[in-house]
């Protein structure tokens, strides 16, 4: 059954696909609401090209179902779908101008409605005008470089206004910072004022916040998590998320948990100790009840880069970490300590006066979330600096 | 290692001139990036260094020595490029071992030598293991391995990272900025991505159309751009650039655009630096961190105060995770880019105050884009 969410928008249920060996998708679940832009990402082999391929009918799936405002696509042939689709590769026809790659699915036998040759040629003028290519619209293909064919694809895709669904498979990758900038805001905006859904296909974490209403991450073809670009960086599901959302991603240290009297304590390799507040401890202990987890327990402590601050050694005997790099940005500087094999990276905009090779210590001042070192699924996140304690770094007994 | 020195170093294709008479000097020890959009010239520097190319004029030398003549093979330089170029078949070790058997190095000193370099990249676990299976971020150590093992004249660094995903991009540059100062590595680091070029290089070269346009470390980039196009090039989000007029009053000034006014009009820091103005025309310059917003009714005191506050909406919040950057329109319609600590709670058309301080703006002249200057 659909439900009326589903009527007008894009319904991926339990999608897979193999290619001989290669698991390409398995069970991909998700749904797109119209005017919603959906981000996708994850790391490169993750599954996102075949996904959007198989929901534009350019690639058959092995099993599931997909719907596109209230159609069942699997009856329908790749030309029938009203898919607007930017291709990574853009795909451009070689012989036509950018003005008739653009206009080209416009014209085709089976655009709905058909739009006289002045409609066309003002939508199309349109789009190459925000893309800021409308002084090329003569060129061919092959006089363009990697940008202005990303653009001219761009173009064909953004003036499809009456597509049932519009895919994005990396839209500004190749483009200079200022005007990916821009253009993320005014597409965004573009698509939001449709009446359909859009997908929008990114490797880069950061691009996948900004741009999407909700973040779907694909690893290894299985959905990691789907939610909003807050949630997805506040509470991310396993630890492969955290891996790659954040500018940089969160800080994973292995640890092992230890409880004595009342306090408890993340021990890291190495033996320092990050010790707990009892209040975090108990939401810990009840968040892992039955799981034995808290005594003893393998996990993964992950402590975003701007919840740490650095602290200038006062003395020898405390426990410090060498500076592996100091990374000037201007707004912040982004200093990386050796914590084991870890450069544990730290957000500061503290005149910190380090440089590679110095020792300096740590103090954690927001949220760590603790992930199951097993499976790497997120267990609870917590607030360290609420309690007395403060969660700094202290030497091993 | 050896100080590399360019100097009037041109490149002509034809009548294409790729490379327009840059100095540059990259001192030993150091790490010089050369930064640019592609087609700005700084991929021609490199070959030219490499030797695959030949400088059409000036001259290169390594430490004084002319080495423009010389074949690639007699400069002793090292690559590491975008893509690693590994033999796949081969082990990690067999990989980085490789540049010493081709030379007919002794066995016995080409296997200490590969175990310093094998310790130095902390590559001992994957040593026996073919580089086909391995990750990004580890075959692009192996070939960093690889060009350190012959202890090279100069390594250079082609896009070294930009086929690496999200965090292992990151760690990746922490090490190899580790790398080069701890074993003061003599290199020069060939990017399109201003973040590699601030976090692993002591100084940037920022290039456009084949002319160099600054050079200096990453501190004076951001906070001195030289010109537009640098300052452009510098900052994420990049800096908002408006064209507006000057009108110099005794104790301030005023800086007005159609649909935008920022008054300093009692501020007599303003009023000395903006004299030497020979024009009345000038763009002002304001990095996204640079502007505070607010919610709320201005109260009188901070209305007298020196930092300018005008009003906009949001037109839009992209969430960035730490931060959120957001678009706000003014109420003159001027679109004004904000980076603020997040996660907000803004959302589109709310009303705020934004406020800048006299001290952030940065000024260019409209004639020459060349920078003005800053309050201090």
């Amino acid at each position: 059954m659909i439900g009326t969410f589903e009527k007008a928008g894009l319904s991926v249920r339990n999608l897979s696909k193999g290619f001989g060996d290669l698991q390409a998708l398995s069970d991909v679940t998700l749904n797109v609401k119209p005017g919603e832009v959906l981000s996708v990402t994850g790391p490169s082999g993750a599954g996102k090209t075949t996904l959007c391929k198989c929901i534009a009918g350019l690639v058959s799936s092995d099993a599931g179902m997909l719907h596109l405002g209230g159609q069942d696509l699997a009856y329908l042939a790749a030309g029938e779908r009203r898919v607007a689709f930017l291709f990574e590769s853009y795909a451009l026809y070689p012989h036509k101008s950018v003005f008739e790659n653009a206009a080209s699915p416009l014209e085709a036998p089976g655009q709905q409605p058909k739009l006289s040759t002045d409609e066309i040629a003002a939508r199309v003028r349109k789009e190459l005008e925000l893309l800021a290519i409308d002084h090329l619209e003569h060129r061919l293909p092959s006089e363009l470089s990697g940008g202005q064919k990303q653009r001219a694809a761009l173009a064909r895709a953004l003036v499809q206004r009456d597509a049932g669904l519009t895919i994005l498979d990396e839209p500004i990758s190749h483009l200079d910072a200022k005007l990916r900038h821009r253009l993320r805001g005014e597409i965004k905006r573009e698509m939001a004022g449709r009446a359909s859904p859009a997908i929008w296909v990114t490797r880069d974490g950061l691009e996948a916040l900004s741009v999407g209403d909700r973040v779907a991450i694909l690893i290894n073809g299985r959905i990691a998590q789907i939610a909003t670009p807050q949630n997805v960086w506040a509470a991310p599901a396993n630890t492969q998320v955290a891996r790659l959302i954040g500018d940089p991603p969160m800080n994973l240290l292995d640890a092992t948990l230890l409880k004595e009297g009342e306090t408890a304590f993340g021990v890291l390799n190495g033996g320092v100790r990050i010790s707990l507040p009892p209040e975090c401890y108990a939401r810990l202990d009840a968040a892992t009840r039955g799981t034995n987890l808290v005594e003893g327990g393998a996990v993964i402590l992950g402590i975003k880069p701007r919840d740490v601050e650095l602290r200038r050694l006062k003395s020898v005997e405390e426990i410090s970490f060498e500076v592996a790099s100091v990374e000037p940005f201007g707004k912040h500087d982004l200093v990386s300590l050796l914590i084991g094999d870890t450069a544990f990276k730290v957000k500061t905009r503290d005149d910190h006066g380090l440089r590679v090779g110095h020792r300096a210590g740590l103090r954690i001042v927001g949220d760590v979330t603790f992930f199951e070192r097993a499976s790497g699924d997120r267990i609870k996140t917590l607030e360290l600096s609420s309690g007395s304690t403060e969660g700094r770094a202290v030497p091993a007994l | 290692m050896s100080t590399v020195n360019f100097d009037g170093i041109w490149k002509r294709y034809g009548t294409v001139e790729a490379v327009k008479n840059v100095d540059l000097t990259c001192p030993q020890g150091e790490m010089l990036a050369l930064l640019g959009p592609s087609g700005c010239g700084k991929s021609s520097i490199l070959k030219m260094v490499a030797g695959v190319e030949e400088v059409s004029e000036g001259e290169i030398t390594f430490d004084g020595k002319p080495v423009s003549h010389l074949a690639p093979g007699v400069r002793n330089i090292a690559m590491v490029f975008e893509d690693y170029a590994l033999y796949p078949h081969l082990t990690a070790e067999a990989n980085i071992a490789f540049p010493l058997k081709v030379r007919g190095i002794p066995a016995r000193a080409a296997r200490e030598r590969v175990e310093e370099v094998i310790n130095l990249l902390a590559l001992e676990e994957v040593r026996t293991q073919k580089v086909s299976g391995l990750s990004g971020g580890a075959q692009q150590r192996i070939s960093i391995g690889r060009a350190l093992v012959r202890d090279p004249e100069l390594i250079l660094f082609d896009e070294p990272l930009s086929h690496l995903d999200g965090d292992q991009k990151v760690q990746l540059r922490s090490e190899i900025k580790r790398l080069q100062q701890t074993a003061h590595l003599t290199s020069i680091l060939v990017t399109h991505d201003q973040s590699e070029a601030i976090a692993m290089a002591d100084r940037v070269a920022v290039m456009n159309d084949g002319e160099l346009q600054q050079v200096g470390t990453p501190q004076d980039l951001y906070h001195t751009p030289a010109n537009l196009l640098v300052a452009n090039f510098i900052g994420e989000p990049p800096m908002n650039l408006l064209s507006m007029n000057l009108h110099q009053s005794g104790h301030g000034a005023q800086f007005i655009m159609d649909g935008l006014t920022l008054s300093f009009s009692n501020d007599p820091r303003m009023a000395g630096f903006v004299s030497c103005f020979d024009a009345a025309s000038v763009i002002v310059g304001i990095r996204p961190e640079d502007i505070q917003v607010s919610f709320g009714q201005l109260e009188g005191s901070q209305k007298g105060s020196v930092s300018e506050i005008f009003t906009g909406r949001v037109d839009y919040v992209e969430p960035r995770g730490d931060s959120d950057v957001l678009t706000i329109v003014s109420d003159g319609n001027v679109v004004v880019v904000v980076e603020t600590d997040g996660p907000t709670a803004f959302s589109r058309d709310d009303r705020l105050n934004l406020t800048v301080a006299p001290e952030s703006l940065y000024f260019f002249s409209s004639t020459t884009q060349c920078a003005l200057g800053r309050i201090s």
